[in-house]
Formats: structure tokens, C-alpha cells, sequence
């Protein structure tokens, strides 16, 4: 069919370019995907923090990869969610999968609240880490063991593979489209589309039109500091994220190493607090207007930035992914269909953001960092937090990226409790609320007792 | 009865129940009293005033998957439901006529084939008509599709590796009798009934909210929550608050419906006919004991003796009664819930029943009342919540219904003209510009009609898309030939081998002879 693209160009070298290059070798048939291999590219956090969620091993699982093997044979652990303290409330676990049931038409939050407040009622936190019939625990990821295994697959995917330290683009005669990029070496690399997997420096995509939304004024965090330290002495099967008082640490667990990254604003100095040598990155948090304009799609970070407090960039890009192929359009888009493509990119970064602002809102801390970002929020989000703090649920929100269950964990650990009883949790008999509670504290604990505390 | 003005501490800190007066009995009455009465409990008061003189609007029902859900969650028992209501199993409904004359496709409560990897089957079963390879319609390759021509039914399976697994159901029934089934377990459950009409509907100067209602027989009952179900009168949200209604006779016109029973004939259907007319649409709604029939049609095409004697011409069976005129008006009020009152049921909108929705709407409003139950305080965060609910659900289901009228290319009358050369809704608009490029159905959070019920209808009327998918395009022509022709043979075989749907009936939920 010629409405067919035949050829795809990737330009980047991080984990975007090399997961989307595998995704689309395999999963698109008759596809020849030319990998303009730039090196990791400046400033990407999808690069830094291997913190994944489920969508990484549905990714996986679709390109015929095993969670299992990634386990034994690379420093990769394993993540369950994000151990979050603090904040001014208790410690509380951002998880990815459903929390435990509750009962009909009761969710496990409001039948808690349903229980009076004392002794007779256990933490939050000891409810919301139990097991449930979620799915199995994502990864977390050592991002240069994933890079070079990934690689090394892409190799004998025959994926066509430049590597280039420096690169031009071509635009068009109208200046709308890009025709080709130029490696040093003289080869000129053509395409019926592009893909910019080149982080922030968006070196495709921001040839042609199109602006950039920014949410510097209701995010803070502009710089990310990593380490990567001796390993825990008992690696946990999650990540820890810590308020400080100008910025915030996420320690994530490998087997052979502990991550740890932090994350401070614009009026940090890098350096200042070393204590082990690091690498550092720049973070400007918003997102692309439009990611797929004329011949070229933007992913992973050259797309959307929406801080990293969230711990989504990896998720981000899978779920960007699989949105890129459900949607692969032909050699001459359909405009109804990158509508769409664009769309449901916003909605989900936009959510994103909603997410990692949510931790600002609430902080109770009064330095310049936590106070830094009081910019507006969003009418969704407006509104989400009006009918939490009023009825303790949410409305269908149009996308799900973090799942309702991930924002029922945060509100309620970030301290929002309903005003009003929920009239179908109080006809539940206390009786029988005390009983399920009790079921579900039976459950397996995804945390450590001292964790709770 | 009194108005409480604060909450009162019980012995586990509850606040003194909510008053809540339902205005009319029928089918929205007694189903938001019974949830009111079951779910919320010792929270709630319900008192419903009824009329008999009021004659219930119910023609014979079709519903939708979801009211077994609704029936599960007040601990119906299926079977001692379906003798009761005199109920059969419902696939699907049938679709004739509609993009044009001879058309026939079935929408069933289904997936189509199998999914591979995140790829929809549709694009394999496009790519194999693009290729020639004369597949078959879309509905072979659907099971409860080939178990309702066979006039079979069996429970699902419910084991989810199986393909006999996949597939909901749902029921055809007589309405009129769930209202006195759910009456009886309503009343049961503390419901107060009342016989009377409301004579007049006294306001609070200053709030707007209803206070109490006058009865025909002099009596004055006060609440705090006041639920219209009066059907199309609109009493309350109308009559008292004054709610406008936005009218959608531009885009389904149909504002009338004859309706006819008729005597049982030929094999029990566990489906429902929608079959296409000159000026609307008829349904065929076989309950165990009789048939339901009805002919919904626009009355500036058609006039009402015409109907009748068209419908009369097209009953399978001997009518039972005298051809009934309903008068109807497509759309719905700008809010359901204004004040203190809450419309559900035709008070608060109606859209034709072509896609079987009155009977969820209802639902639908009662569980987002049950979630958005108010307190004495009046905030209008559980008002919006429950408008915004009902919003979408509305705009969508009407968009559905939309699509069956203007993916056509009848042009066999003026009705057909008008609605196949109607400007839509932009909504729906932009899901048809996106189908038709590559088959890309957009899916939503929340919503009655998920992707396969998007793409029955697409399909069933003909708008094949111009692409596919780009992953369908692996394997051979051969491949994919052969590998169709297996799916297609094993559904076919599984459907032979389901229990005949009226034996089944008889066996589990027989009404008595």
C-alpha cells in the first residue's frame, strides 16, 4: 500500500531513541527504522530516573522481552511504588497498581473513614501498602545497563544504526517539514517521518513550528543532582521520595548501587552539597504544544517535562510509545488522526503535571523552593481537589495515566479528607467495615513495619 | 413529617437521616427508592407518592448489561426476577434496514475476534475486504452474534481464556412489572408509599429548594431531597424549578411512538428488532409472554393512522390490544439537579430507545445520586458532580444514536433525506473523520458505549474505513485468510452447540403457564 511509511528515523541516543526503535522494528511491519544514534542527550530525565511503572513491563512484554530475565541479568530492582515522606502528614505510598477493595460501591478510603478516628483505627499507610490482585511489581531500572542491553538488541533487530556526534537538519524549501539530517561523515539520512528523542534540546522538532507551554511558575524544581552510591544494605522493592528543605531526594534500589537523586530550584548552586561527585541536570517543566507537527513526532522528554517529583518520565515515554503505534499513521498523515495523537499527548502531560503539583500544594515548608510554585492550577485539578475535599472521590478524568487508585494514595496521604460522610460508606454497618479493614491489613505488606512510621 | 435543620449525633456520630420524597412510581420511582432504601439505609428516609390513575408509560422493554449490576447490588435473584417481569434474555439488537433497505447487523454486548497485541481484529477483518478475500460479515466473527440468529442462549462461561466467556447480556421484560417487584422489596426495605397527586409544590423564599408538596387529599408532605420521576409532566424540575429543556429534535426528530403488543410467535428471540421504516424505526421485543411491538416516528413525515397501519402490518402475531400513541420530544434538561430536586427518568431527559438507554439512564442517575448522596448542608459540589456525570453520559449516548440515522444512504423518503443530509454534532463529526481514515475509534473514561459498540454500528452501516491499522498488515494473505476461516468456523460451532433460548428460558425462570 503506498500509503505506507517505509522508512522512520529516530534521531537520539538515550533510552527514548533506543525504546522506540526496538517498539517500532517489531511491532510494525515492514518498517525500516534508521537509529541516528546522537549519544544520551543533555538534560533528559527519562535518562537519570529508572523508576518505572507497570506500562514498562507491558512494553516489554509486547516486544516479546521477559521482566524476569532483565532482572537476573542486569542491576535492575524492582519498584512497587514510591514510599513518600515528609510531608506534614504520616509517611505514605504512592502505589501503581489498585489499592485493596473495599465493598460494593464502598472504596477502601471512604469504608477507612467510615471507622471513628483513635485506636480502633489503623494508619492509612497500613491499609494502602497491603497487597492487592494488582499486577506484578515494574522495574527499576540501571539505566546504563538497560541502555547497552537495549542496544545490543537493537543491533541484531537490524535496526540501521548511525552514530554521530554531531548532526545537520534539512528542512524542506517551505521550511515546514525536515527532509533529512546530515551526519559528519557526508550520509544524509531521509525519511517518510522523524522522531525526536532528543531530549529538551528538541533538535528535530524544534526546527518547525509550534511553541512550548511552560509550567515554571507552578512547578519548581530546576535542577536534579544524581549520585549513584554503594548499595543498600537490604534493597528495597521501592522508591523512597524525601522532602528536604529546599528540594526533595528520591533514593531508588539496585542491586548493585542505590541512586539517589535531588532535586532543587532555580536558586540552588550545583556542588554545593557534595559529599560524592555527581552529574547534574537541567529541568524546565512544561511541554510541547503540539508534538506531532508535519513529518515529525517529538517523545519522551523533547515532549513533555512535567517535573520529576511525579517520578513519571519513563512512564511517560512508554505510554507515548504505545500511543505512536496505536495511532502509526500513513506516509501523509491524516489530520483527524494527528488530532488526536496531540490531544491525548496533552491530556496526559497536562495530568502529569496536575500530579506533581499536587506535592507542592500541600507541603507545609516556607523556604523559596516549596513556596516557589504558586502559580495556577488547572480547572481540572481545581476541580479534583473541590470534589475530594468535599466527597472524597474523583470524577473520571479522560485518561489514566497515574490511575485513580495512585491519586486517591497521594490526596489522602497529602492530608485531604472529605468534609462531608459518605452517605453509602455510613450505611455500611461498623461491624462490617471493622471486619473488611481487619481482612485487608491480612494482606502481604509491600513496606517494612518501620516504614510506616 | 419535620425538616431537620442540623444533624443530630446517633451512637456512631451519624447525622439524622435525609427526608426524601420521590414524586411518581413507574419504573424511575421505584428503582431510585429501592437503591435509596438499600444502599443508604438508616441515612435516608424515603417517602414516594404515586397515582394509580396515572398510567405508567411502559411498552415493553429492552435493556442494557448493566441493570444486572444494579439488581446484583440489591440482592436480586435473577430468576425470581425474570418470572416476575415475564423477561427473556437479551444479545444484542438486530438492525435492519438502516443503511439500507436489506442491511442486517447485530450489535451485541461483544468484542469482535480477538485482539492480538493491542491491535484491534477489526483491521484484520478490514484488511482481508480490502484484499478481496470476501470474509464474511463482521458479526461472524462474533459469538453471541451467531448464538441470537440461532435463537440460542447459554449463561457465559465466565472463564476468560475461552472464547464462550466473552460476551454480557442483558434482559426484555415487562416494565411495568418491575415498578410492583421492586415495590414489594422496597417497602420492605422502609420505603413509605403514598396514593395521591401533587397539587401544588411550596418553595422557600429565600433558598429556591422545594419545602413540601400538597396532595390531592389536603395532605402536606415536607423533605429535604425531592426526586422527580413524574415522567414526562416534569412536575418538579419543570413545574416548580423551572429548568429549561434542550431540545435535540434537530438531530433525531422522531417525536412519537405507536405501541402494540401482540401475541408470542415463532421461535423466543433473546434479541431485540430495530427494524428501519419509512419515517423512524419499529422494535420487536419478544417477552415470554407476548411480544412487545412499537413504531417510533417523526410526525412531521408520518401521521399517526399511517403508523398504526403500518405497524399492524408488520406484527408477527395477533394484537392484544388497541395501537397507544406516546408523544415524546428528544432531549433533556439543561440540568437534572437543581436545588433540592433531582430528575430522573423522563423528567429529566428522553432519548429514544433505540439503542435500549431509558432503563440506564435511570440507573445511572440513581448510582451517581447514591455517590453524590447531599447532607443537610447545601453545597453545590454534590449537584455538580451528579450534573457533570449526566452530562456526558447523555451527550454520548445521543451521539450514538445519531450515527444509526445519518451513516446512511437511504434516500428512499424525505425522512431519509433530512437525516442523511443533517449537520451533526462536531463530537460526533470528528469520530467519523477519524474512522473513516483507519478504522481509530477514541476511547473515553467514561461512557455507555465502549469501542465494539462504536464499531458494531460503524460497521453495521457500512462505513468501511479507507485504511488500516499498519500492524495488520503482517503475515500472508493466505495467513490471514485461513486464520479467519477457523475463528469463523469455531464461533459457528460454538453456537451450535448453546441450548435453544426458549427451552432455557422455561427451565431457569419459566413465568407459570
Amino acid at each position: 500500500m503506498s500509503d505506507r511509511v517505509r522508512h522512520v528515523a529516530i534521531l537520539g541516543g538515550g533510552v527514548a531513541a533506543v525504546m522506540t526503535a526496538l517498539a517500532l522494528a517489531r511491532r510494525i511491519p515492514g518498517l525500516e527504522v534508521i537509529w541516528v544514534d546522537t549519544g544520551v542527550p543533555d538534560d533528559s530525565v527519562e535518562d537519570v530516573m529508572g523508576a518505572a511503572r507497570p506500562s514498562l513491563g507491558q512494553f516489554h512484554r509486547a516486544l516479546g522481552l521477559d521482566d524476569g530475565e532483565l532482572l537476573r541479568r542486569t542491576n535492575c530492582g524492582s519498584s512497587l511504588g514510591t514510599l513518600v515522606q515528609g510531608w506534614p502528614t504520616r509517611p505514605f505510598f504512592r502505589r501503581h497498581d489498585r489499592l485493596p477493595a473495599g465493598l460494593s460501591g464502598v472504596p477502601l478510603h471512604l469504608l477507612w473513614l467510615r471507622l471513628p478516628q483513635g485506636p480502633e483505627r489503623p494508619d492509612w499507610i497500613d491499609l494502602a501498602s497491603r497487597e492487592s490482585e494488582g499486577a506484578p511489581p515494574a522495574l527499576s531500572l540501571d539505566l546504563d545497563d538497560y541502555r547497552s542491553v537495549l542496544g545490543a538488541l537493537a543491533k541484531r533487530t537490524g535496526i540501521r544504526r548511525f552514530v554521530a556526534a554531531s548532526h545537520d537538519i534539512e528542512l524542506d524549501p517551505g521550511g515546514s517539514r525536515i527532509a533529512a539530517i546530515h551526519l559528519p561523515d557526508g550520509e544524509r539520512v531521509s525519511a517518510d517521518l522523524f522522531l525526536d528523542a532528543t531530549g529538551p534540546a528538541r533538535a528535530l522538532r524544534g526546527r518547525l513550528t509550534g511553541g512550548w507551554i511552560d509550567w515554571s511558575s507552578q512547578l519548581p524544581t530546576r535542577t536534579l543532582s544524581i549520585r549513584r552510591l554503594a548499595p543498600a544494605d537490604r534493597p528495597k522493592a521501592h522508591a523512597r521520595l524525601v522532602a528536604e528543605p529546599d528540594g526533595w531526594r528520591l533514593e531508588t534500589y539496585l542491586p548493585r548501587a542505590m541512586i539517589a537523586i535531588t532535586g532543587r530550584g532555580s536558586e540552588a548552586i550545583p556542588g554545593e552539597d557534595e559529599a560524592s561527585p555527581a552529574s547534574h541536570l537541567s529541568l524546565s517543566p512544561g511541554r510541547l504544544d503540539v508534538p506531532f507537527q508535519a513529518n515529525v513526532v517529538a517523545l519522551g522528554s523533547a515532549a513533555a517535562v512535567p517535573d520529576a517529583i511525579g517520578v513519571t518520565a519513563l512512564h511517560l515515554l512508554c505510554r507515548q510509545i504505545e500511543r505512536l503505534i496505536a495511532y502509526w499513521p500513513g506516509r501523509i498523515p491524516d489530520p483527524s488522526e494527528v488530532a488526536l495523537y496531540n490531544r491525548r499527548s496533552a491530556m496526559e502531560a497536562d495530568r502529569m503535571r496536575d500530579f506533581a503539583q499536587l506535592h507542592f500544594l500541600s507541603s507545609g515548608r516556607q523556604s523559596p523552593f516549596w513556596r516557589s510554585a504558586n502559580g495556577s492550577i488547572s480547572e481540572q485539578l481545581s476541580r479534583d481537589l473541590s470534589l475530594f475535599d468535599a466527597r472524597g472521590r474523583l470524577l473520571p478524568s479522560g485518561e489514566d495515566g497515574i490511575g485513580p487508585d495512585e491519586w486517591i494514595s497521594a490526596l489522602i496521604g497529602l492530608g485531604h479528607r472529605p468534609a462531608q460522610r459518605d452517605a453509602l460508606a455510613q450505611a455500611v454497618p461498623l461491624g462490617v467495615a471493622r471486619q473488611r479493614i481487619a481482612a485487608v491489613r491480612t494482606g502481604a505488606r509491600m513496606l517494612d513495619e518501620e516504614e510506616l512510621r | 413529617m419535620t425538616v431537620s435543620s442540623a444533624p443530630a449525633a446517633a451512637d456512631d456520630g451519624a447525622a439524622a437521616p435525609l427526608s426524601v420524597v420521590i414524586i411518581g412510581g413507574g419504573t424511575a420511582g421505584w428503582m431510585t427508592a429501592t437503591a435509596l432504601a438499600r444502599l443508604i439505609g438508616t441515612g435516608c428516609r424515603v417517602h414516594l407518592i404515586e397515582s394509580e390513575e396515572i398510567g405508567i408509560v411502559g411498552v415493553g422493554e429492552a435493556t442494557l448489561p448493566h441493570i444486572r449490576g444494579f439488581n446484583a447490588r440489591l440482592g436480586i435473584d435473577e430468576a425470581e426476577f425474570m418470572r416476575a417481569t415475564s423477561a427473556t434474555f437479551k444479545l444484542g439488537i438486530q438492525f435492519l434496514d438502516w443503511a439500507r433497505v436489506g442491511d442486517s447487523y447485530l450489535h451485541p454486548f461483544a468484542r469482535f475476534g480477538r485482539d492480538a497485541n493491542g491491535l484491534g481484529f477489526h483491521h484484520l477483518w478490514a484488511r482481508a475486504v480490502h484484499e478481496d478475500l470476501d470474509p464474511g460479515p463482521l458479526d461472524a466473527f462474533c459469538l453471541p452474534a451467531m448464538m441470537a440468529a440461532r435463537n440460542r442462549f447459554a449463561h457465559p462461561s465466565g472463564d476468560s481464556d475461552r472464547i464462550e466467556a466473552g460476551y454480557g447480556y442483558a434482559y426484555q421484560f415487562d416494565a411495568t412489572r418491575f415498578a410492583p417487584f421492586l415495590r414489594g422489596i422496597a417497602e420492605s426495605a422502609g420505603v413509605e408509599r403514598s396514593e395521591g397527586r401533587v397539587m401544588d409544590i411550596v418553595r422557600d423564599a429565600g433558598t429556591g429548594d422545594i419545602v413540601q408538596v400538597a396532595l390531592d387529599d389536603g395532605r402536606a408532605i415536607a423533605g429535604d431531597l425531592f426526586v422527580d420521576c413524574s415522567g414526562f409532566r416534569a412536575l418538579l424540575i419543570e413545574g416548580a424549578m423551572g429548568e429549561p429543556f434542550e431540545d435535540w429534535s434537530a438531530w433525531l426528530p422522531c417525536d412519537r411512538a405507536m405501541a402494540l403488543p401482540c401475541s408470542s410467535a415463532g421461535p423466543l428471540a433473546p434479541y431485540t428488532i430495530a427494524q428501519a421504516q419509512s419515517a423512524g424505526w419499529r422494535w420487536r421485543i419478544p417477552l415470554q409472554h407476548r411480544t412487545g411491538n412499537g413504531y417510533v416516528f417523526a410526525s412531521p413525515f408520518l401521521g399517526e393512522q399511517a403508523a398504526a397501519d403500518a405497524l399492524l402490518r408488520q406484527i408477527d402475531g395477533t394484537p392484544l390490544a388497541e395501537p397507544r400513541l406516546l408523544r415524546f420530544k428528544a432531549g433533556r434538561r439543561r440540568h437534572a439537579w437543581v436545588g433540592n430536586c433531582v430528575a430522573i427518568g423522563l423528567s429529566g431527559g428522553f432519548l429514544e430507545p433505540l439503542e435500549s438507554t431509558s432503563i440506564y439512564l435511570i440507573q445511572a442517575a440513581i448510582t451517581a445520586l447514591l455517590e453524590y448522596f447531599p447532607d443537610h448542608g447545601r453545597s453545590p459540589v454534590n449537584r455538580d458532580a451528579f450534573n457533570h456525570t449526566l452530562d456526558l453520559e447523555y451527550a454520548q449516548i445521543r451521539d450514538f444514536l445519531i450515527l444509526h440515522y445519518h451513516a446512511t444512504v437511504r434516500a428512499d423518503s424525505p425522512f431519509w433525506d433530512h437525516v442523511r443530509t443533517m449537520s451533526v454534532p462536531d463530537s460526533l463529526a470528528e469520530r467519523l473523520a477519524l474512522f473513516r481514515a483507519r478504522g481509530r475509534i477514541e476511547q473515553h473514561a467514561q461512557g455507555l458505549f465502549l469501542e465494539p459498540s462504536w464499531l458494531a454500528v460503524l460497521i453495521g452501516q457500512g462505513i468501511m474505513p479507507q485504511g488500516v491499522d499498519a500492524r495488520a498488515g503482517a503475515g500472508g494473505t493466505s495467513e490471514l485468510a485461513h486464520g479467519l476461516s477457523r475463528l469463523r468456523t469455531t464461533i459457528a460451532e460454538s453456537a451450535d452447540s448453546m441450548p435453544d433460548h426458549a427451552r432455557y428460558v422455561a427451565a431457569r425462570c419459566g413465568i407459570a403457564a
